[in-house]
């Protein structure tokens, strides 16, 4: 605790860099948001009452969503599945891991559009087993199995990174005082991890709140999330007040979830342990 | 708080009424006996065919140096390591095979392992919620144990905001709290300094005499070991190189590593010159002297002496009884409170002699001429290991 000036001495060059490259550009934003093309609140007036926009939130937050839930979930057993493996195996695993995280989403993103595309090798299987072609492009489920697969990585790593922290003679102790292996893992193992599960949750959210180039093609415009809208609204349609505000929403609902969850749990606790 | 404490330093908890142990002892049943156990990890051994009888009551130690297998024993009896080789009866049925839940053993590990996300209250409400006893039940239960562990005021605290002594309390009463027949500890007080191992060896032995259950306890701390222990098992490369009661093992170690082990001993090596009576008889300093102990090959004895049989005198011993007169110099003296430890090279090597410092005519000091006298019985024959 007494460390506390040092260490924010130590982070001050970061923070006026953030400031300069990070914080006036956004408030360049924020002002344009009721600047532009008159001043006032008019763009936020007319954002809220907009349906096509409120189709657009609504489409976001549903992937967002869906893809947060399977992300964590898929990171969840992937993380024990680590823990649980002998050395040789957890390398190998790492390898899996880390190889798609340093991949160019955009690569990707294209390789998910043959996998899942019309004629890719999944229509191939579903078609010679004598079912129809699924539409797995240019809709939800392709954009969610995309964003999906990259997010699933960072889901993982923040797990893992409580679930190694967890001392094996806790779930010892817990089997020698009559809980077999179910219960251990739920009375025990699970709530020992949450802090892990919050904060990858939180992460993956954010992130996903974000997405623009897979919903892009992997929804093929048919799936327009709220990354795309705004930059259809500034790069072609030139509406940079509507565009703004959107940013601006955006921006403020991702502080209001990491505020929301820092209430929760200390989040100093989850990312200093 | 504090009047618990004057209550376990004043008389012990178990008072003679509910003292159950007078089951315990030589003739108490077997409880838990293991047979041939072996454990290889790789090509290393172990734990190296151990047969072990625990009786039931008792306060069974294993001691023995870093490496010789103590807990890898205790995690068999545990269940948490699985035996290469070998049985281990419960009440007489194989448990060997069983998963350490379905043994009902209570454990306390190395470091306590509290959760750290339950209070102090769930913590020790574990093993009888896990058993789904009803609410009143767990209630009533685990405040009566964390009063016998004197922690009933700190039922709402959560393990991080507690100290090591205090923690030790609640993982002992998370424990005994289902009522196991037997405990397993690892290490319970290694954790601790030394003040708090001397008071709380104290109340793990008037709560082992209060609740009856067989306590299976793994240390090396030979203090720890003796001062509260029934029998001790000492330990060495994976076998078992002597069983018995504190005091015997104390007075009659079968080998050399036992002599040192437990306690400080004088080592010295003296030519066979004949037995009687089931005794060697050895010569030393010129005497013939009949010693006790091993009986095993002639030729070179190996003989325990400890020190605080050892007097010293500053004449000559006039011959005879049966005592022996070793003569030599004080090398160095060491003050350690109670006692003045002596080191002196004698004709026969040397050897320390432990005197009390109230008995002390004279303060002896280094170059005295002395003579390290005890008596023939306090010599001790060990096999030399
Ligand atoms: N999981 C394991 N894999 C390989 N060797 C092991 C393993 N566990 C223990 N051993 C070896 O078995 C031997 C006995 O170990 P054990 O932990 O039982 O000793 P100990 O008597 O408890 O020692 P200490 O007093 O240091 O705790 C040691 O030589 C140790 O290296
Ligand atoms: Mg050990």
């Amino acid at each position: 605790m007494n460390d506390q000036p040092r260490f924010a001495a130590l982070v001050a060059p970061m923070l006026i860099l953030l400031g300069l490259v990070y914080l006036v550009p956004l408030f360049g934003v924020l002002l344009i948001s009721v600047t532009e093309p008159q001043p006032g609140l008019g763009n936020y007036a007319n954002v809220l009452q907009s349906p096509a926009i409120g189709r657009v939130a609504l489409t976001t937050a549903r992937i967002c969503g869906i893809t947060t839930i399977l992300s964590v979930v898929i990171g969840y057993v992937l993380a024990y599945a680590y823990v649980s493996a002998s050395a040789g195996m957890r390398r190998m695993m790492m390898l899996f891991i880390l190889v798609p995280l340093w991949t160019s989403v955009l690569i990707r993103t294209f390789a998910w559009l043959m996998i899942l595309g019309d004629n890719g090798p999944v229509n191939g299987v579903v078609q010679s087993m004598g079912f129809d072609r699924l539409a797995m492009m240019h809709n939800e489920l392709g954009v969610v199995i995309g964003m999906t697969h990259y997010l699933v990585p960072y889901a993982m790593l923040t797990i893992l990174a409580g679930m190694a922290g967890i001392d094996e003679r806790l779930t010892m102790a817990s089997r020698g005082l009559g809980a077999g292996p179910v219960m251990t893992f739920l009375k025990v193992y699970f709530p020992l991890t949450l802090p892990g599960v919050f904060a990858g949750t939180v992460l993956v959210l954010v992130l996903a709140l974000g997405f623009y180039v897979t919903p892009i093609i992997l929804g093929g415009g048919r799936v327009v999330m709220m990354g795309e809208y705004i930059s259809t609204q500034i790069l072609l349609i030139s509406r940079w007040g509507i565009g703004s505000v959107l940013a601006t929403l955006l921006m403020l609902v991702v502080l209001l979830t990491i505020a929301a969850a820092a209430r929760a749990v200390d989040l100093r606790r989850i990312f200093t342990v | 708080m504090k009047a618990a404490r004057v209550e376990v330093g004043g008389k012990p908890v178990g008072t003679p009424a509910n003292d159950r142990s007078g089951s315990r002892g030589v003739n108490a049943p077997v409880l838990l006996s293991v047979r041939n156990i072996v454990k290889r990890y790789g090509s290393a051994v172990a734990v190296d065919d151990i047969c072990l009888d625990v009786r039931e009551g008792e306060l069974l130690t294993m001691l023995g140096p870093s490496g010789s297998g103590k807990t890898t024993l205790l995690m068999m009896l545990a269940g948490f390591v699985a035996p290469t080789q070998g049985e281990m009866l419960f009440e007489g049925a194989n448990v060997a095979p069983l998963p350490p839940e379905k043994r009902n053993f209570g454990m306390v590990f190395q470091g306590y392992a509290l959760f750290p996300h339950l209070s102090v209250f769930d913590n020790v409400a574990f093993p009888l919620r896990i058993r789904r006893q009803p609410k009143e039940v767990v209630r009533e239960k685990v405040l009566s144990v964390l009063k016998l562990v004197h922690m009933e005021a700190y039922a709402e605290r959560m393990p991080k905001a507690l100290s090591g002594g205090q923690q030790q309390r609640v993982a002992l009463a998370r424990a005994i709290v289902f009522d196991p027949k037997v405990l397993l500890l690892d290490e319970p007080l290694g954790a601790l300094d030394r003040q708090l191992r001397a008071s709380l060896q104290d109340e793990l032995k008037a709560l082992h005499r209060r609740l009856g259950t067989t306590f299976v306890c793994v240390t090396h701390d030979q203090e720890e070991a003796m001062s509260m222990s029934d029998r001790v098992v000492v330990m060495r490369e994976g076998r078992i190189v002597q069983i018995g009661e504190p005091a015997a093992i104390y007075s009659r170690p079968q080998t050399r590593f036992v002599a040192n082990f437990l306690g400080e001993s004088n080592i010295l090596h003296a030519p066979v010159v004949g037995s009687e009576g089931g005794k060697t008889v050895i010569r030393i300093a010129g005497c013939r002297v009949p010693v006790g102990g091993a009986t095993n090959a002639a030729g070179e004895a190996c003989l325990s002496i400890r020190p605080e049989h050892v007097a010293i005198e500053y004449t000559a011993p006039n011959g005879g009884t049966d005592d022996i007169a070793l003569e030599g110099h004080v090398r160095d003296v060491t003050f350690v409170g109670a006692d003045y430890r002596v080191h002196i090279e004698t004709e026969a090597g040397p050897i320390i002699a432990r005197c009390r410092t109230s008995e002390q005519a004279r303060i002896p000091a280094p170059g005295d001429q002395v003579w390290a006298r005890c008596r023939a019985s306090a010599v001790w024959r060990v096999i030399s290991d």
